[in-house]
């Protein structure tokens, strides 16, 4: 096993736990054999991992026991769920990308039915991204129900420091934004919202509130990404079925959330390209009532194929992956009355 | 259409299937004597997948292992099933043998074997 090469060690890895407790050995034996006769491996490694795909898809020869489907659940919840982080820290990465480069139409710009399409599409992404956030703290708030099941000893104090380290992030956050805002010099605008408008900063600490901003950037995405330490501390957990019934629920919501915020990012497309450009006169800073779709049209426009694409392949996992929850939450729930 | 095989390779349960009518097998050595017999080679995702899928329907059953793997071996289920696919692949090679013939000879006797 351990002469194997890094790649052919991570197919192996791939599988799921069922499967490697009955296969793994003879697989490894397969590709000893292999680099014994002299034979590539590389072919092999690429066959490996397909397969891994192929029982994560479709799980032939699972084992009609409870905790086999209850693990399956576990991990198609995980599946569903955690690309939504991904979604997440990408309309956010838009936003703030639109707020930082662009200027917005102002309230009383004719736009065209695309560009209203592209307008009501952006406040979707908008309203579905806040939505995802709260999917997240859903799960999030699941798994902490879980605590008078954790490990004990040390490894319930590393699961308890998984756990809570959402909550953790949140508050280094609040306190980094408060010491922001206290170092921040004091913006005057002059002349106005309207283009070529003027802003004089003066006192504060301009140097140490952008050090601080950016280390209020840091602790908000690793935040979002502490959300794979919660997917770790599941793991850990000693589950129940019927714990994973909330966990089924969100995964489905989570899909359809995500599929809704891929037909928007695709509406948003469809009508910005429809949109005729806009005098610059009528461009303006931010403010209430101002059309945000302008922005994304000066700024990313140009990615969203790729965009696109990404949200697609993303909503299509999802859904498997829910499918997948709903169906083996279903199996396991049947086993459990069958043992009864 | 084009870069698609006219004839896709044989199915690999059925490579499997016919592999182990012949004496119980490990992993490699089923891969080895596919290669070898049909000019096949089929990799370790797809032997154990077809194994798996096997084993779950009772046509093959895992025997004790030896040296860290399971041989795996055909079960009467399995040796029913092979039967029964050999017999209707052996329906239609038969036809297509006699048929082949049939057009070979109408070829060799030229042009005037056109249909009319």
């Amino acid at each position: 096993m351990t002469g194997l090469p890094l790649a052919a060690r991570c197919a192996l890895a791939a599988y799921p736990g069922w499967w490697r407790e009955r296969y793994r050995e003879d697989q490894e034996r397969f590709l000893e054999d292999l680099v014994h006769d002299g034979r590539p491996l590389r072919r092999a490694v690429v066959n490996l991992a397909a397969g891994a795909v192929r029982v994560r898809l479709r799980p032939a020869g699972m084992p009609q026991t409870v905790g086999a489907w209850r693990d399956r659940t576990r991990a198609s919840i995980a599946w569903a769920t955690v690309p939504a982080l991904a979604v997440l820290l990408l309309t956010v990465a838009i936003e703030q990308h639109s707020f930082r480069y662009s200027m917005w139409a102002g309230p009383h710009t004719a736009l065209s039915p695309g560009g209203r399409v592209a307008a009501d599409a952006m406040t979707g992404i908008q309203w579905a991204s806040v939505v995802i956030l709260l999917l997240l703290l859903t799960g999030w708030g699941l798994v902490g129900r879980l605590a008078d099941r954790a490990p004990r000893g040390r490894a319930g104090r590393r699961w308890l420091l998984l756990t809570t380290a959402p909550l953790a992030a949140g508050v280094v956050e609040i306190g980094l934004n408060l010491l922001r805002i206290r170092l921040m010099p004091t913006v005057t605008v002059i002349g106005g919202l309207a283009s070529g408008s003027t802003t004089v900063a003066h006192g504060g600490h301009p140097l140490a509130a952008s050090v601080v901003s950016v280390a209020w950037d840091v602790v908000g995405v690793a935040g979002l990404l502490s959300i794979f330490c919660v997917v770790l501390a599941a793991r850990n957990a000693d589950l129940h079925v019927s714990d994973l019934r909330g966990g089924v629920w969100l995964a489905q919501l989570t899909a359809i959330v995500l599929f809704i915020v891929a037909v928007a990012v695709i509406a948003w497309g469809i009508g910005v390209t429809h949109q005729p450009p806009i005098p610059r006169a009528d461009l303006i800073g931010s403010g209430p009532g101002i059309h945000p779709w302008i922005s994304m049209q000066t700024s990313i426009a140009a990615e969203w194929p790729l965009i696109s694409a990404c949200l697609v392949a993303i909503s299509i996992v999802t859904a498997w992956a829910a499918l997948s929850a709903r169906r083996s939450y279903t199996a396991a729930r049947e086993l459990l009355l069958i043992d009864a | 259409m084009y870069g698609r095989r006219l004839f896709p390779k044989p199915d690999p349960s059925l490579l499997v299937l016919s592999s182990l009518a012949g004496g119980a097998k490990h992993g490699y050595a089923l891969m080895k004597d596919v290669e070898d017999f049909s000019g096949v080679t089929i990799g370790p995702g797809t032997v154990f997948g077809c194994l798996a899928r096997l084993e779950e329907r009772g046509l093959v059953e895992a025997l004790e292992p030896e040296d860290r793997r399971h041989p795996y071996r055909l079960t009467a289920a399995g040796a029913t099933a092979l039967e029964a696919q050999v017999s209707e692949l052996e329906r239609v090679t038969s036809a297509g043998s006699t048929r082949l013939e049939a057009t070979r000879r109408r070829l060799s006797e030229g042009p005037a074997g056109a249909p009319a």
